[in-house]
């Protein structure tokens, strides 16, 4: 099953007023377990069941086994199953947007939400470029390599910042270049024109979208009301 | 104000990565370092390690938003992340104050920069302030089962100034080592080469 990119950024938008509101109870469990079912739909079983599953076990913890344990144990167990359960609903919603989104339909989500460009294009070239980095270092290592130096851990925990220096400053230099060569052919592209843009993807609102709305308007209404 | 340009979006982009990445290490170096699971002092690694792509970006691009933008990016990504909603409004709020400081010294004076990078690294402050009302839940918690609060408060409490007056000189202290730190390493390495 797929949404739009929208339909997820307000599903997130929804556990993080869930967070701030500190709303627990039913309203909680049930967003839970809408999420879990998203990525289950999504053909995500597994991490939706362990989702659902360490959910089930923070409310266990906290219903049954809590009050029945000494203070110290009473106080790591509260850690674990009332503050970070707190934080569960908007990792998920975090998780599921990255997950099940690709950086193509993301830009066409946000660019459709009439995010400005001077924003939009840093952000794409960011997610873009991520993996680059971790390519870059291991290339950067390997160079360190064939030189000999920085062979073992320990040379590195004895002069840290010579290692720093030694790895971000080629991959600042290489950043800058790549940064070159990408400017050149997103200006081929076309990026700095006005016009409409057209893209590959297709996003829009569609039944499922819809029904996502309206089960967290009345989440948000049922809050109000009760 | 001059406006900014494809290749300076760009570029923004790509140092925000590198930047991004700086601060995930300096994060991880907190929590490691630091004994107790806390991870208080990761904002102050982090300052620590990102310097150098800070002070790069502010003196290549050298116009007003890169490094507010720099601040719009890591608050999309608390956001996306599944941090806490105030969380982003940091990064927000002190990323536009610290662009306009480095406005101030035409994006390179050096020691305007350096003060602008002290602001902007309060904005990496973010992350933690769900500690402070993870504890209240945590509190209430405690309180709603009748355990022995009061002590349980006053302990927590007590700890609370201290614990946030080392938090910002650390943060102050390892903004201005790091800051300086990558303003030597750009007077060493790029100014010279004329990537600048």
């Amino acid at each position: 099953m797929k949404l739009d990119p929208r339909t997820k950024l307000f599903i997130l938008l929804w556990c993080n007023y869930l967070l701030v509101a500190q709303i627990r109870g039913m309203l909680e469990v049930a967003t839970v377990v809408f999420l879990a079912f998203l990525f289950i739909l999504a053909r995500k079983e597994k991490s939706g069941l362990i989702y659902l599953f360490s959910y089930f076990v923070m409310l266990m913890t906290d219903y049954f086994i809590i009050d029945r344990v000494g203070e110290t144990l009473a106080m790591i167990l509260i850690f674990f199953a009332v503050s970070l359960r707190l934080l569960l609903p908007t990792m998920m919603a975090g998780v599921y947007l990255m997950q099940t989104t690709s950086l193509g339909e993301l830009t066409l989500g946000l660019q459709k939400l009439k995010i400005p460009e001077s924003v939009l294009i840093p952000v794409v070239v960011t997610v873009r470029f991520l993996p680059t980095i971790k390519q870059d270092y291991q290339h950067i290592r390997d160079a360190m390599k064939f030189r000999g130096i920085f062979l073992s851990g320990g040379d590195m925990i004895k002069r840290p910042i010579l290692f720093f220096e030694y790895i971000l400053i080629p991959m600042m230099m290489s950043a800058g270049e790549t940064a070159q060569d990408l400017t050149v052919a997103s200006l081929a592209k076309g990026i700095s024109r006005k016009n409409k843009k057209t893209s590959i993807n297709q996003i829009g609102f569609h039944s499922k979208d819809v029904a996502c709305f309206i089960l967290i308007l009345g989440f948000i209404f049922l809050h109000h009301i009760l | 104000m001059k406006k900014l340009k494809v290749g300076d979006l760009v570029n923004i982009g790509v140092f925000s990565a590198l930047y991004f990445v700086c601060l995930s290490v300096g994060t991880l170096l907190g929590v490691v370092l630091i004994p107790g699971g806390t991870h208080i002092f990761a904002p102050s690694f982090a300052a620590l390690l990102s310097g150098v792509v800070y002070m790069f970006l502010v003196t290549k691009v050298k116009k007003f938003g890169a490094v507010s933008i720099l601040g719009i990016i890591l608050a999309l990504f608390y956001f996306v992340s599944g941090h806490f909603g105030p969380t982003f409004l940091a990064s927000l709020i002190f990323g536009f104050l610290a662009d306009f400081v480095a406005r101030k010294g035409n994006y390179i004076n050096d020691k305007w920069n350096l003060l602008s990078y002290f602001i902007f690294s309060l904005g990496n402050l973010g992350p933690i302030l769900p500690m402070w009302f993870m504890k209240e839940a945590y509190i209430q918690s405690l309180v709603e089962r009748g355990k022995d609060s009061s002590y349980i408060t006053n302990i927590l409490t007590s700890f609370e100034w201290p614990v946030i007056t080392a938090v910002l000189v650390s943060l102050l202290v390892f903004s201005i080592v790091g800051g300086v730190f990558g303003q030597k390493m750009m007077k060493k390495h790029f100014s010279k080469a004329g990537l600048v």
